[in-house]
């Protein structure tokens, strides 16, 4: 099982992305992606966000499961305060709760690195320590 | 709805041209609906008057693919080809027979097609044919649909035959055709399912297949009524195939059925025929799919606990419904119910489809599944669009018309998301691999234009990237060709457009660029390029290279340049920008300190641009742009090789990958005021000339600060907006050009040998040529003269410690006397253009001069001018080589007084008693001269003949001193003499002088300065000093005024090419000590002692007897201008013996006694004193005059007036 997350900012724009796979199941984290979704898992992402952003106004809900459905692969989107998206693209099915619990603390980190003083909203986040922090989480709930 | 179809196909035959059969076959499908009513009746199944109002609807294609999609043709007839029109041009030549073999080799060409016909174009009304299957088509096309429906007659009864040809064949699945690839579910499975279908309805394995059987036939044949157009047959057929096949779950075919019955019911709606579905139908489609299977099962029969064998009636139930239902009249449905139907029909459709996902054999063909996806998102789409479901949907689904809108409205998009995306997973599932690329190519296609149409724009480009990434790994190029160039524009641009890049505008946008935009251009851009989109390539390379510098590698770089570059000379596409704005980094005027340029000359500048790409790129047509359109201004680059002007055209300037270069080059502004620039035009790698300019560094960061992006905005349509906003403010380069300039050159300088050489002193002519090769005139021009001793003799001012005297003298030699005059100055302030022009000079033999210049700054100046704030000039430098030798110097100088008993001796027969004789044979005295001796070194290697001369007054002529040569005329009274001096010799001249008489006022003048300095107070030097230096220069100066000394080589000197020069001797450095004033001046107060005897006579001094009365008488005269008074004293002085005064002279009164009354300005007065020497010898008697105050009792001296001459007497 594999995972693709990504974090859109307000402007559509990818802040962040990790391919990671699972470490439950005697996993060790490497991401087996099929070709065609490797080239397109950013594209995949980035269609979802036509339903998000129709649905964002319909419920009060900031995590979304099974969002959309593309070659298999399931959607699953979180919002944060700030309209920033947290999506995550997999071939895992029913595996909600830890996937929400994930990024509940994604966001915290989110938060985190907006406050730093030499961050600027929607630019891409490149700190490594917010990496390895995404990564440990991953390989925690993932 | 491709089952509603009639699929025909046209082939061209007799070569037809290509265009030519495009277009017979646009004329053809003008004619493709025909109706049932117009057709010959016939016996087969599908008499056309069975169901009238029906039609037969063609679908017209060129191409065969039958082939692909043979194993369905059984499953889904609608996608066999029944028929194929062979089309032809008439020709006078076209025989019976060459028809008949033409369509002989027709049906050997398409052997498995149930009708064969041949339709010749543009025949002549008279033309016939007796070929069976021939149509002669008229060439105004009136009998076209006659010709049409003849073949749709005949047609018809073909296809009846067909038909009849599956009465007895058993149906197999496609699955089963090809061999399934899905997995087959265990046996386990399996008999599950057969344990819940036995469970709820028992029907042995024989009656099974029968139904089984009939149910597949029943379809296959309503899919045949379909087709012909029968609709009420089909509708029935349809009905009875879904319960047979329903009571045998065979869900594959069951599926198929609903599928056409939903077709079926469409058209129906079209044709307003009124309909009602059997009771067991409905049910079918009303129960829910979560216990679906188990209760559909039971559906069809209204009550299974009435009847415990209904399997047996059912047959009869069904035919009666249908029946009953076509007998009774009903009023069509409501189009909102026929909606709502279909959409169940489809509902149910699906659901059965997937439930064959695991019966192996029967599974469902993917392409299948996906096509009736794809049929249903079609018409849902136009629902969606129409918000309801009308004629114009029925007929765009039908026949392809457009919409009354594109697209969804924007403010409707409230679609059923949920439902769309369910279809959409269905049709891109993990399956989606399994389809043929082509196929995909089509599943594409429609997606595409569908999420279009649901203004599902993200999703539409996740599916162009689909599509593009397929094209790009299956190299399917062929593909390409079915799109226009512009259809391929939109279809990327619209992409592009939704991941907030505007690829139609410039720029493209200005926000960050992010790695999806990166990676999707780059996709589009290698799509281009593979499927030969040339435009593409430039437009998505270019704004790639323009805005996402800094994401690319540089091997990315490279190749996308590459390919730009390849492509751009084959596109034609215009209006190619060059990737980086900002090349144009500065413009920097080499100007020598002046920040101004001259019209239509060559001014040196340096371009700095800039190369941030990782590959060279090539500058050319460089063009430094003005503001003002009308400021035309010329560039040249200046190759600068060693230093030297090379003035280069069309050479392009390359720049090496990340490099900031400085470009030298000439500007020449065509006219003159204020230039403004604002940029270059250049030509950059081949793209389009353009305008760069550069961005003005301040105005920047408040632009950013207001375009920075607020959290809350959520879509792109900000960053696009944020692209529209006008960029920020650029830099312009301002300077003065002043009006053109004239030229001047030196043709030649008219010297022997270009080279003078001067005796000190002396003055030579000589002319220069000039040349104004503009054709501006000169109408300013100042000359400046520079030799070597300038820069000594400046140095020498900067020293401070010089007194007033020393600084005059040296500017007298920097202004007043200067080595070089210009004859005809006053012509040369004006030299017209093109002209020569001929400057004569004068220069004259300065000491210590070695080299010297002439410099000529010269303009053209505009009376109207208001704009020449800057004095411009140009100057042009003229050496002149010059030698100067010593000729006759000055060596020392010194006066002599002469008192008036001085006695000119017989044996001075100088030319200065001669004088001094003559002036006293005159009115003057002897005492109103003095001599001023002049010793002369000839310095020559020759005799000089020394003049010297010398006025009696000084000179009223301001230009005495400066002026060369002897005087001319010399006034009557003026001293003259002549000698001549043999080399290295030296002789004193005595030259007689007029004493000088000068107002104290006149004295104490301040040393003017020739450089107009300010006068600064001396508080150093004492006061004495300064009153003597002041005088002494008014003395000598009023001497240099009356004095004037010449050489000259005599003729009569042999062997000398000198002989004849002559010169003037420099007496400026005559300087006066204390003495020497004194001697030169007149006394302000004159005292005379007289000797007079008893009758008042004056008598000779040396001759005064003793003892015998005398008068001493003095004569006081005042020259000042002012009265004076004081005391006069006498003062007598014996000389020899130490006996006192006293006892050798008496005297009458007091030595010592006041003036009494002042005396006035120019008056005399005698004092007497009575005088009897007593003792021989020789006495001195002197007088002097203490001036005073006139205040009574203040006997302060003011100033003490000794007499000139003593008297002396000699006593015996």
């Amino acid at each position: 099982m594999s995972y693709y997350f990504s974090i859109i900012g307000n402007n559509d724009a990818p802040l962040y992305e990790l391919e990671i796979g699972t470490y439950h199941q005697s996993g060790d984290g490497t991401p087996h992606l099929p070709k065609e979704i490797h080239q397109l898992e950013q594209f995949i992402v980035n269609s979802s966000l036509d339903i998000l952003q129709d649905i964002q106004f319909k419920n009060n809900a900031i995590f979304t499961k099974n969002l959309d459905n593309f070659y298999g692969y399931q959607i699953f989107s979180y919002l944060t305060q700030g309209n920033a998206k947290f999506i995550i693209l997999t071939d895992l099915k029913s595996h909600d709760e830890s996937l929400r619990q994930f990024l509940i603390e994604i966001n915290e980190l989110y938060v985190k690195t907006l406050l730093n003083p030499f961050y600027t909203v929607n630019n891409p986040i490149t700190s490594s320590g917010f990496d390895t922090r995404v990564r440990l989480l991953a390989r925690k709930y993932l | 709805m491709l089952t509603t179809k009639k699929l025909s196909k046209a082939s061209p035959l007799s070569e037809l041209k290509r265009s030519r059969f495009e277009k017979y076959s646009v004329i053809l499908s003008k004619a493709k609906e025909v109706r049932l009513v117009d057709l010959k009746s016939n016996p087969g199944l599908f008499n056309p008057q069975a169901f009238p109002s029906g039609r037969l609807i063609y679908h017209f294609s060129d191409h065969n693919d039958d082939s692909e999609t043979l194993f369905l043709h059984d499953f889904e007839p609608f996608r066999k080809t029944f028929l194929v029109v062979g089309i032809m041009q008439w020709t006078d030549r076209l025989t019976d027979d060459k028809v008949r073999e033409s369509r002989n080799n027709l049906k050997k060409l398409f052997p498995n097609v149930v009708s064969h016909f041949i339709i010749a174009f543009d025949a002549p009304s008279s033309a016939t044919t007796k070929v069976d299957g021939v149509h002669l088509i008229n060439q105004d096309k009136s009998n076209l649909v006659t010709a049409v429906c003849e073949i749709s007659s005949r047609f018809l009864a073909e296809f009846s035959t067909y038909a009849s040809s599956y009465q007895h064949v058993t149906l197999r699945s496609p699955g089963s055709i090809i061999g399934s690839k899905r997995p087959t579910p265990g046996l386990s499975l399996m008999a599950k399912q057969r344990r819940r279908i036995s469970g709820s309805f028992d029907l042995n394995v024989e009656k099974s297949k029968k139904y089984k059987t009939k149910g597949r036939r029943l379809k296959l044949y309503a899919n045949f009524y379909l087709l012909a157009g029968n609709l009420r047959n089909s509708l029935s057929n349809f009905c009875e195939a879904i319960f047979y096949l329903k009571s045998v779950n065979d869900y594959l075919w069951l599926a198929s059925a609903l599928d056409g019955l939903s077709t079926c019911i469409l058209l129906l709606a079209r044709v307003d025929t009124a309909f009602q579905l059997p009771g067991f139908v409905s049910t079918l489609l009303d129960s829910n799919s979560s216990n679906g299977r188990d209760s559909v099962l039971m559906s069809p029969f209204s009550s299974p606990a009435s009847s415990p064998r209904p399997s047996l009636q059912l047959p009869v139930s069904i035919s009666s419904s249908i029946q009953a239902s076509s007998s009774v009249q009903l009023s069509p449905l409501p189009l909102s119910s026929i909606w709502e139907m279909i959409h169940r029909i489809f509902a149910k459709t699906f659901e059965f489809y997937q439930s064959t996902f695991l019966q192996g054999e029967d599974c469902v063909p993917l392409i299948v599944f996906c096509e009736c996806n794809l049929r249903f998102i079609g018409l849902f789409t136009s629902v969606c669009i129409e918000r309801e479901l009308n004629r114009s949907v029925i007929n765009h689904t039908v026949y392809g018309t457009c919409l009354s809108r594109k697209r969804i409205p924007e403010d409707i998009g409230d679609f059923d998301h949920v439902e769309f995306s369910g279809i959409f997973s269905q049709i891109f599932s993990d399956r989606f691999e399994e389809l043929s690329t082509e196929q995909k190519c089509t599943i594409y296609d429609f997606m595409i234009s569908t999420c279009d149409k649901l203004r599902l724009f993200r999703k539409k480009s996740l599916l162009v990237n689909g599509f593009i990434q397929l094209m790009l790994s299956t190299g399917l190029e062929n593909y390409r060709y079915i799109y226009t160039n512009a259809e391929l524009r939109e279809v990327l641009d619209s992409h592009c457009q939704v991941y907030g890049i505007n690829a139609a505008e410039f720029p493209s946008f200005r926000n960050e660029p992010n790695v999806l935009q990166k990676k999707m251009l780059f996709e589009v851009f290698e799509f281009c390029q593979q499927v030969s989109f040339l435009e593409g390539v430039v437009k998505y390379g270019s704004i790639l290279l323009a805005d996402f510098p800094t994401l690319l590698t540089d091997g990315e770089q490279q190749t996308i340049y590459k390919g730009v570059r390849e492509d751009m000379s084959k596109t034609e596409a215009k209006d190619i920008r060059y990737w980086d704005q900002q090349v144009l980094q500065n413009i920097e005027f080499r100007n020598e300190s002046n920040d101004y340029l001259v019209q239509n000359e060559l001014s040196d500048a340096l371009i700095t641009v800039r190369n941030p790409f990782a590959f060279d790129i090539e500058i050319s047509g460089l063009q430094v742009c003005s503001a003002d359109d009308t400021f035309s201004l010329t560039t040249q680059l200046n190759s600068r090789r060693q230093n030297l002007i090379s003035i280069q055209y069309n050479v392009p300037i390359l720049l090496r990958p990340r490099t900031t270069v400085s470009v030298p080059i000439f500007l020449v502004p065509d006219s003159s005021g204020k230039l403004n620039l604002v940029g270059i035009m250049a030509s950059i790698c081949g793209c389009d000339t353009q305008l760069f300019k550069t961005m003005d560094d301040q105005s920047n960061e408040d632009d950013n600060a207001g375009n920075r992006m607020k959290c809350k905005s959520i879509s792109l349509k900000n960053t696009l907006d944020v692209v529209k906003q006008p960029m920020s403010k650029t830099r312009v380069w301002s300077v003065n050009v002043i009006y053109e300039q004239p030229l001047l050159k030196l043709v030649e300088v008219k010297l022997s040998n270009k080279w003078i050489l001067l005796l000190e002193g002396e003055c030579k002519k000589f002319d220069i040529t000039l040349k104004n090769y503009s054709h501006v005139e000169i109408n300013n021009m100042v000359s400046t003269f520079i030799d070597s001793t300038i820069e000594p003799l400046n140095q020498l001012l900067t020293n401070k410690n010089l007194s007033p005297n020393e600084v005059y003298e040296i500017e007298y030699y920097l202004i007043k006397k200067k080595p070089f005059q210009i004859l005809n100055k006053k012509e040369m302030q004006y030299i017209k253009g093109n002209n020569s022009f001929n400057l004569a000079m004068e220069i004259w033999g300065k000491r210590g001069v070695k080299e010297a210049k002439l410099i000529l700054e010269y303009s053209h100046k505009r009376k109207e001018d208001t704009f020449n704030e800057y004095d411009f000039t140009r100057s042009i430098t003229i050496p002149v080589n010059v030698s100067v030798y010593p000729s006759v110097e000055l060596v020392g100088c010194d006066i002599i007084p002469l008192s008036s008993r001085t006695k000119v001796s017989t044996n001075n027969h100088g030319d200065c008693w001669t004088y001094l004789e003559k002036m006293t044979s005159q009115s003057y005295k002897m005492s109103d001269f003095c001599l001023l001796a002049l010793d002369f070194l000839n310095s020559w290697t020759e005799e000089m003949e020394v003049t010297v001369q010398c006025l009696l007054t000084g000179s009223t002529n301001a230009d005495f001193q400066e002026q060369n040569g002897p005087i001319v005329p010399l006034p009557e009274d003026s001293f003259n003499m002549r000698l001549n001096l043999r080399s290295k010799k030296s002789v004193r001249v005595l030259i007689p002088i007029k004493r000088m008489d000068f107002t104290e006022e006149m004295l104490n003048q301040r040393i003017p300065s020739l450089r107009n300095k300010q006068f600064i107070y001396d508080s150093r030097t004492p006061l004495a000093e300064q009153v003597f230096i002041k005088h002494a220069f008014w003395y000598r100066d009023e001497l240099l005024k009356r004095i004037r000394a010449c050489w000259k080589i005599p003729d009569k000197v042999e062997n000398s090419v000198y002989a004849g020069r002559f010169g003037t001797i420099d007496l400026r450095s005559i300087r006066f000590s204390s003495k020497m004033v004194s001697i030169l001046e007149v006394e302000k107060i004159g005292l005379n002692i007289q000797l007079l005897d008893t009758q008042e006579k004056e008598i000779d001094s040396d001759a005064v007897q003793l003892n015998t009365f005398y008068t001493l008488r003095v004569i006081l005269k005042n020259r000042n201008d002012t009265a004076v008074f004081g005391m006069l004293r006498h003062l007598p002085v014996c000389r020899g013996s130490g006996t006192p005064l006293e006892k050798k002279v008496l005297f009458n009164g007091v030595l010592q006694k006041s003036i009494g009354k002042e005396l006035k300005p120019g008056e005399s007065r005698q004092f007497d004193l009575g005088i009897v020497f007593l003792e021989k010898g020789e006495y001195e008697w002197g007088a002097l005059f203490d001036e005073m105050e006139k205040i009574s009792g203040k006997m302060a001296i003011k100033d003490q007036h000794l007499q000139r001459e003593q008297l002396k007497v000699k006593v015996c």
